[in-house]
């Protein structure tokens, strides 16, 4: 046989499997929110009127802006990924911070819209109201978790060096912010649908 | 003849790779062989659960007006031997079996991701305790395995049963999709050099089949077991009319999941008949590729059906339509795989050991299963026998037929690589055939049944209907269908011990799991094989290179926990990946998840906010040390 | 480049006609939904017509997926350097494979347009 067999010591040619891992569980989420918005949608389909009688047509400005902000986020998230894999540890540092930033004013101001909603009408009202909160709730979730991950990533190579597992684990990470950016455009759009 | 330098990295992958036995190891094993036969032992356990379940139901229905079990428990007793069976047996066992075998047969020293793979176990565990812990409350599901709404919200069954199932699946969701990831990153990436996309053993384009499919229907179902529980616990509204819901998007959530699934469950198993077929047969898969195209698009187009089990609920008839044209379709490639195997046994000298006797046993149980499952896609007949016996025989003879069958046939192949031991052919080949009459006996006679107009899940049925007979007969075949899985049983348990000694390749297989000892060393392969057919293990002079290989140290990868990184088309080497050895972490996060569920379940609030505290915990310390540390 | 083109062929042989096919089924379906549901009967969807539409474009968009597939078998058949045989399987089982979905989506829009919607 006269395949070349021998491995190059410092060989990476593929990307870290945790890239892989990281698109499955995007592929999973992405369809949990897709199922989430086909109901959403299965439901209005069957109900003459949308938002029903009584609850008010949702707001579109405050989450729009708070959308837009949500996907600047990308940008930080992306050079953090980019630094990280040459090895400019502050960079990505800052990228980091600036992806957590922009993500803490998204999900604050989202929970705000929430809560001014919940006071109007509970989500225990009717279905539309229950849709809209698990929807809006499911996402902010999301965002939340991405924060938490990026912070314990962000304290990491701020004590210590921009070790491989680290750098894969930010590249995963910004994976999972485009993902969460891209979602919350549909999540927007949905959301805000009655009053378009 | 081996050399020095060959005996050293012998000596280094050893001291590398071992886990040293006691109940440290036991809690924070991260080897495949030992989680897959984890798997394996667990699952099996919780069939003879569910099974106890069936033989108990059909003890009541063996004669009319029996009075034996009351309805209240029948419907614990029903519901939860669909869900054992379908949750927490065949699709535990069949990853079992993909646990264990999918890094032998691609080559490679372990999965993707050894702590998720631990991590999967241990949730699997706890959501099979979680939900038959059900059972001490007196309150084990009992709306059925798909648990339909109205019936399943709140004012309807306002006990702990409903919530059981809810967060008993969704914890299980975790573990399987865990899993899913974790198969779908070894098949693409793990493979020996050489084993291109054309040469990928069947079984693991099953597996693929199977985690793809895990990965897109499984969201499906925590959607609604998520929507449904908040609308127990929390007062939401999606299903209920008064509210702006729908009951009907209950069953489309889940049956979204739920057809899937059974390609989930099918899709494995059949990947064990085309690694057993060949063997018997003497011969190469004929049509290797179209098998491995019949296994991606059945499970491709298993997305497209779920209506089909909506057929009587009165939606638009161009609605149907969609559904009805992919459920005929659908019989295409399931069609191409059972000429496929038949070719390859005609074709061949076929050698009748017992795991083919599990085989033949399939293919004529499932061909059945599969006739009556084309006459379900003619609506008006669809129409005529659903929710009655004729169902409940089609699924069984598919559902035991096409995944039972295939299991025991891998549990008699491949419990010598497993083991080292050969099973007891004589008391192999008694209980199969106990096995085979037993189910045709039991359900057979569903099929009159349901043409006659027994209805299922019912508890008791009144003389004069004509059902005695036949419900007599299949009560009969139960108890043989019983004997005969005892009979595997012993010679399980007997053979382990006392059985023959098999040596590394018993069968003459064609798959690079019998290219090692049995059981394989902790390390699976001393040199890394390298594979230019879809047979590797029939092609000598690749497996001599193997061992020419070791003895230069080439391909040895005795660094560390070490395994090779391929291009996933070509299977080009990409590099070297380093994996874990054992960790408390997995189980730790298994834990903390448990916490959050029976916290939630008991309507513990702050408990299960800091379960999630616990939850974040247990992932931070996963990935406190590194690789290299 | 050649072979970046090839390559491209060969994967849009691969997945156009089966998300041909997803796409006219899920889409066909909401129309569907939207169509018959009380929600929607006010927005005048002309159920045939739509459907008629979608499922041309799919069974536009998976014929040109069987083409691109016999494209890939015949430049693999010509001899382009499939050392191991990967690129003719992929050509050969998509070509079986976009067969199949095509018929799907061709047997999908009989019956879309065969029967009444909304009556069930």
């Amino acid at each position: 046989m006269s395949e070349q067999l021998a491995v190059p010591v410092a060989l990476q040619r593929g990307r870290p499997l945790g890239y892989w891992g990281m698109l499955m569980l995007i592929a999973t989420e992405a369809v949990l929110f897709g199922a989430i918005i086909a109901s959403y949608f299965y439901i209005r389909f069957r109900t003459p009127h949308w938002p029903p009688p009584g609850v008010p047509e949702p707001k579109v400005l405050h989450p729009l802006l708070l959308t837009v902000v949500l996907i600047v986020s990308s940008l930080p998230a992306g050079i953090a990924s980019w630094a990280a894999r040459r090895q400019l540890p502050g960079r990505a540092a800052w990228g980091l911070f600036g992806t957590i930033a922009l993500a803490a004013i998204y999900a604050a101001g989202t929970l705000v819209v929430m809560v001014h909603a919940w006071h109007k009408v509970g989500a225990q009202h009717d279905a539309y109201d229950s849709l809209f909160f698990t929807l809006q709730g499911a996402h902010v979730a999301h965002v939340a978790a991405g924060i938490l991950i990026n912070l314990y990533l962000l304290v990491k190579i701020s004590r210590g060096r921009l070790t491989q597992y680290r750098i894969n684990g930010i590249w995963a990470m910004s994976l999972y912010w485009h993902f969460v950016n891209v979602l919350a455009v549909f999540v927007l759009l949905t959301t805000i649908s009655p009053s378009l | 003849m081996s050399t020095a330098v060959g005996r050293e990295e012998l000596h280094r992958l050893e001291s590398i790779w071992a886990e040293k036995p006691g109940l440290r190891t036991f809690l924070t094993t991260v080897d495949h062989k030992k989680i897959g036969t984890r798997y394996l032992v667990t699952s099996f356990a919780f069939f003879v659960a569910a099974g106890l379940e069936a033989l108990s139901m059909r003890t009541q229905l063996a004669v009319p007006d029996a009075g034996a079990i009351g309805p209240k428990a029948y419907d614990e007793l029903f519901s939860m031997h669909g869900t054992t069976m379908i949750f927490l047996f065949v699709t535990p066992m069949l990853n079992g079996f993909g646990n264990y075998m999918v890094p032998l047969q691609i080559g490679a020293r372990d999965m993707a991701f050894p702590r998720m793979n631990a991590l999967s176990y241990w949730i699997y565990l706890a959501s099979g305790i979680f939900l038959y812990s059900s059972f001490l409350l007196g309150s084990a599901p009992n709306d059925g395995w798909f648990n339909y709404t109205p019936l399943a919200e709140k004012a309807f069954t306002p006990g702990l049963n409903i919530d059981f199932y809810n967060l008993g699946l969704l914890f299980l969701t975790v573990s399987s999709t865990v899993g899913a990831t974790n198969f779908l990153v070894t098949i693409f990436k793990l493979r020996a050099p050489g084993m291109s996309l054309n040469r990928i053993p069947l079984f693991c384009w099953a597996m693929a089949a199977q985690s793809f499919s895990l990965i897109f229907a499984l969201p499906a179902l925590s959607v609604a077991n998520i929507f449904l529980e908040l609308e127990r616990r929390f007062d939401f509204h999606f299903f209920d009319r008064a509210h702006g819901g729908d009951a009907l998007l209950w069953q489309h959530l889940f049956w979204i999941f739920g057809h899937p699934d059974v390609y989930i469950i099918f899709l494995p198993a059949v990947g064990i008949v085309s690694t057993v077929v060949p063997v018997f047969a003497r011969r190469s898969m004929i049509a290797h590729d179209w098998l491995a195209l019949a296994t991606m698009a059945t499970a491709f187009i298993g997305f497209g059906v779920w209506v089909h089990h909506m057929f009587a609920t009165g939606l638009s008839n161009v609605t149907y339509a969609f559904y009805s044209a992919a459920s005929m379709v659908i019989v295409i490639p399931s069609g191409v795989q059972i000429f496929g195997w038949l070719a390859t046994v005609l074709k061949g000298r076929p050698v009748i050991r017992s795991p083919f006797l599990y085989i033949l046993g399939f293919i004529v149980t499932f061909v059945i299963g599969g006739v009556t499952g084309v006459m379900f896609a003619a609506i008006p007949f669809d129409q005529q026998i659903t929710d009655s016996y004729f169902v409940v025989a089609h699924f069984h003879y598919v559902l035991f037929g096409g995944a039972v069958f295939p299991i025991f046939a891998g549990i008699h192949y491949w419990f010598p690589k497993i083991t080292g031991r050969m099973l007891d052919e004589r008391l192999a080949t008694w209980s199969f055939w106990l096995f085979f009459v037993g189910f045709n006996l039991t359900f057979f006679p569903m099929h009159i049944l349901g043409l006659l107009g027994e209805p299922r899940r019912v508890y008791t049925y009144h003389p004069g209907f004509g059902w005695g007979l036949w419900n007599l007969l299949s009560t009969i075949g139960s108890f043989t269908l019983a004997v005969g899985i005892l009979g595997t049983v012993v010679n399980v348990i007997w053979s382990r011990s006392s059985g023959a000694a098999a040596g590394d390749d018993p069968w003459g297989a064609n798959t690079l799991e019998w290219a090692t000892s049995s059981p394989p060393p902790e390390y699976n392969f001393p040199s890394i094989p390298v594979v230019h057919s879809v047979d590797p293990n029939w092609d000598v002079d690749d497996r001599r290179d193997d061992a020419r290989r070791l003895e230069h140290a080439e391909l040895t990868l005795s660094g560390g926990h070490e395994t090779i990184g391929t291009d996933w088309l070509d299977a080009d080497i990409e590099e070297i990946h380093e994996g874990p050895s054992e960790s408390p972490w997995p189980l730790l996060l298994a834990l903390t998840l448990s916490w959050f569920f029976v916290a939630f379940l008991a309507g513990h609030w702050v408990l299960a906010g800091i379960g999630v505290g616990l939850i974040a915990v247990a992932v931070g310390g996963w990935h406190l040390k590194e690789p290299g540390e | 480049m050649i072979e970046r083109r090839r390559s491209l062929v060969l994967w849009f042989g691969v997945g156009a006609p089966p998300l041909a096919w997803a796409i006219q089924l899920f889409a066909g379906w909401m129309l569907d939904e939207a169509r018959c549901g009380d929600g929607g009967m006010r927005w005048g969807i002309d159920d045939h017509l739509w459907e008629g539409i979608i499922s041309g474009c799919a069974i536009a968009a998976a014929g040109v997926g069987v083409a691109a597939a016999v494209s890939s078998l015949l430049a693999v058949r010509g001899g382009g350097g499939d050392a191991r045989g990967r690129a003719a399987f992929l050509a050969l089982t998509s070509l079986s494979a976009g067969l199949v979905f095509l018929f799907l989506t061709i047997l999908t829009l009989v019956g879309v347009l065969w029967l009444e919607p909304c009556s069930g």
